[in-house]
């Protein structure tokens, strides 16, 4: 180079550095990016920021008359890159220093390739780049400091800020009319619990205990794998109504509690599950009050239910009633019609008598079975009077009452020459009468009845059989219970009101014995019934053997 | 009477059909008895000729109404007078027979519409 060995004023080095500008902004560019890590990300005019302004007044201040840097300017230029360079990511205060020694390197090291410089322009030079520096640096740090109290601020802040939300948030956890809790974990452990919801376990500790410890009478009950499947789910889960067995006191009686309630998931900071947090009211006495309307609606409408079918059973009894009652009126009034109507033989009057009487008897015999069946009904006891009877006689008078009635249907058959017992004799024939009845009018037409008298070890036995369609296991159950026709005998058109069999229950129970029954298609039906031939009964006070007709 | 007409009387209670039975025989009919509905058509198919049936409404095995049915289906029958007796028969059930007495029946009354709805045979 010529100019080397050539020593330059501070005004040529000025004006060198003016003519250099370009060539130290490249060397300086090239070299800041491989030497100080931020620059590399800068582009190129980003980079170079403030450096050509900067330059160009480092040549004016070599050009200038005063060999010392002051002026106000350059230091505007450092200070703006300062500034530049703290807003810059990466940038650190070693790195914006180490930025101005590469540029005092470079400028150095490309004006003392073109001439020689004095040690003044040197210091010059230096001086001006340190100033630059300084000014640079402590704009940065200003920067920087600022920065950093104003984090502590927004610190102080936001912890401020947090403490305010969590009062909030306590205070409507804690005021709230609704039960609150928290659990964490697997094993749900009580993180929290609300007033209200502690007041559902009055003096029980929850908080720090796992849910299953705190509240032992929900294992068995859905909670707890309930609450694991919305905190491992995410699922939240709503309830409505629910109810939950809880003791009051802590091993004690359980009480049914209703319960609205929404289970929430609550994950981790890392989204995984954490707990679950519990929103509920209780709907006990809304529950409850609704359960006991209900009830008494439905016992409302039983009664109602009741009361129709008691009368629509009325109804049905009393046309039942009329209706069989009728019939020997019937009978007995034209039998009575046909003895006026003609003058008839001696034997003719005798039946037509006989058929009058009889069927007037029935009449009779009808009202009198259903006074006594109203009397059992309402529990009470049909008095009896007991005397020394003829089982056979009595048989006999009952099969030829009914012989009157319904034709010569009837077999007798004793099997012992004398059979007598203590009963109420009238109150035994209305027994036969009516099991024999029953049978003639439930058996096959024109077959059979059989009466069959057993006597053995103190105790009679009485039989009624005839043939005919079985009775169902249904009407067997009911069959002895007052106004409860059977359903063979309503669907067969046959007549009656169903108080004959309660009847015999209650004269033949009245004696201290059974009456049984068996039926079905091979056999036909057979009624058993089963008298002690002597009765010494506690319950046969003398008010009870009173005379009944 | 001459010539007697058949009258069937169906009745399940013995004591108003031998009544009743007794009644016309002595007014010349001639009567014959069944107990029931079922039994009442197996006469008229077996021993025919009848000039009026006489018939219960309730009864066991076939009651008066399931009786009218079969009769009133039969061409052979179809138009044998039938006169129902009972205590609970209805106007409904009576437009089914020819006419309708009701229980207790009135003996004079019996003998007199009797011939009113027996036909010749």
């Amino acid at each position: 180079m010529n100019h080397a060995s050539k020593l330059i004023t501070n005004i040529e080095a000025g004006n060198l550095v003016s003519r250099l500008k370009e060539t130290i902004l490249e060397r300086w560019e090239s070299q800041a990016r491989a030497e100080v890590p931020a620059a590399d990300a800068q582009s190129k005019r980003a980079l170079r920021d403030s450096l050509p302004p900067f330059i160009d007044h480092l040549a004016e201040t070599l050009r200038g008359p005063d060999e010392k840097v002051s002026d106000i300017s350059s230091a505007e230029i450092a200070k703006e890159h300062g500034d530049d360079r703290a807003e810059q990511p990466g940038y650190t205060l070693d790195q914006v220093i180490h930025e101005y020694q590469i540029l005092r390197r470079v400028t150095i090291q490309s004006l003392r390739a073109e001439a020689v410089m004095s040690e003044s322009t040197s210091d010059l030079i230096n001086d001006y780049i340190d100033f630059g520096v300084r000014k640079a640096s402590a704009r940065y740090s200003a920067i920087e400091n600022d920065r950093e109290i104003l984090y502590k601020l927004n610190q102080k802040i936001s912890a401020a800020e947090l403490i305010f939300q969590r009062h909030k948030f306590e205070a409507i956890f804690r005021d709230t009319p609704a039960a609150m809790a928290l659990w964490h974990g697997q094993d749900l452990v009580f993180e929290l619990v609300n007033p209200s919801y502690q007041s559902v376990f009055p003096g029980r500790e929850l908080i720090g205990r796992k849910l299953i410890d705190a509240c032992p009478e929900f294992i068995g009950q859905d909670f707890p794998e309930l609450l694991r499947s919305v905190m491992n789910s995410g699922i939240p889960f709503v309830g409505t109504e629910v109810m939950a067995e809880i003791a009051v006191t802590p091993g004690g009686p359980l009480e049914k509690r209703y319960f609205d309630f929404s289970y929430i998931p609550i994950p981790d900071a890392e989204g995984k599950p954490y707990g679950v947090y519990d929103h509920a009211f209780e709907v006990t006495d809304r529950v409850r009050a609704r359960l006991q309307l209900e009830e008494s609606q439905s016992a409302l409408e039983n009664t109602v239910e009741d009361l129709r079918k008691e009368r629509e059973a009325r109804e049905r009894f009393v046309e039942a009633l009329t209706h069989d009652l009728r019939t020997p009126l019937t009978a007995a009034k034209m039998a009575g019609q046909l003895l006026m109507r003609k003058v008839p033989d001696a034997k003719r009057v005798n039946t037509l008598s006989q058929r009058i009487v009889s069927n007037m008897d029935r009449a009779d015999g009808m009202i009198r079975d259903l006074l006594d069946a109203n009397r059992l009904k309402a529990g009470e006891s049909i008095p009896v009077l007991f005397q020394r009877c003829d089982l056979i006689k009595i048989t006999e008078a009952a099969v030829s009452a009914l012989q009157d009635l319904h034709g010569p249907h009837f077999e007798i058959h004793a099997k012992s020459g004398i059979m007598e017992g203590h009963w109420d004799c009238s109150l035994i024939q209305r027994v036969i009468e009516n099991l024999a009845g029953n049978a003639v009018k439930y058996g096959t037409s024109g077959s059979p009845v059989t009466v069959t008298l057993t006597h053995q070890e103190e105790r009679s036995k009485i039989s009624v059989h005839n043939f005919g369609n079985p009775i169902s296991e249904s009407d067997l159950s009911t069959l002895f219970t007052p106004y409860r026709r059977l359903s063979f005998a309503i669907s067969g058109g046959q007549k009656g009101w169903g108080v004959g069999l309660t009847l015999v229950q209650g004269i033949v129970q009245a004696h201290g014995g059974s009456v049984s029954v068996e039926s079905d298609a091979i056999h036909g039906t057979t009624f058993m019934v089963d008298l002690p031939s002597s009765v010494t009964l506690p319950h046969l006070a003398p008010a009870n053997t009173a005379e009944h007709e | 009477m001459s010539n007697p007409r058949r009258i069937l009387v169906v009745e399940d209670d013995f004591s108003i059909r031998e009544t009743i039975h007794m009644a016309l025989e002595s007014e010349g009919y001639e009567v014959v008895t069944a107990v029931n509905g079922r039994d009442g058509l197996d006469k008229i198919e077996t021993e025919g000729g009848f000039s009026l049936v006489l018939l219960d409404l309730v009864m066991p095995i076939m009651g008066g109404l399931e009786f009218l049915s079969h009769l009133r289906e039969n061409p052979k029958h179809a138009e044998l007078p039938v006169l129902m007796v009972s205590a609970t028969a209805d106007e409904v059930s009576s437009q089914r027979a020819d006419g309708f007495l009701r229980k207790p029946i009135d003996l004079e009354t019996l003998l007199k519409i009797v011939p009113i709805y027996a036909r010749e045979v």
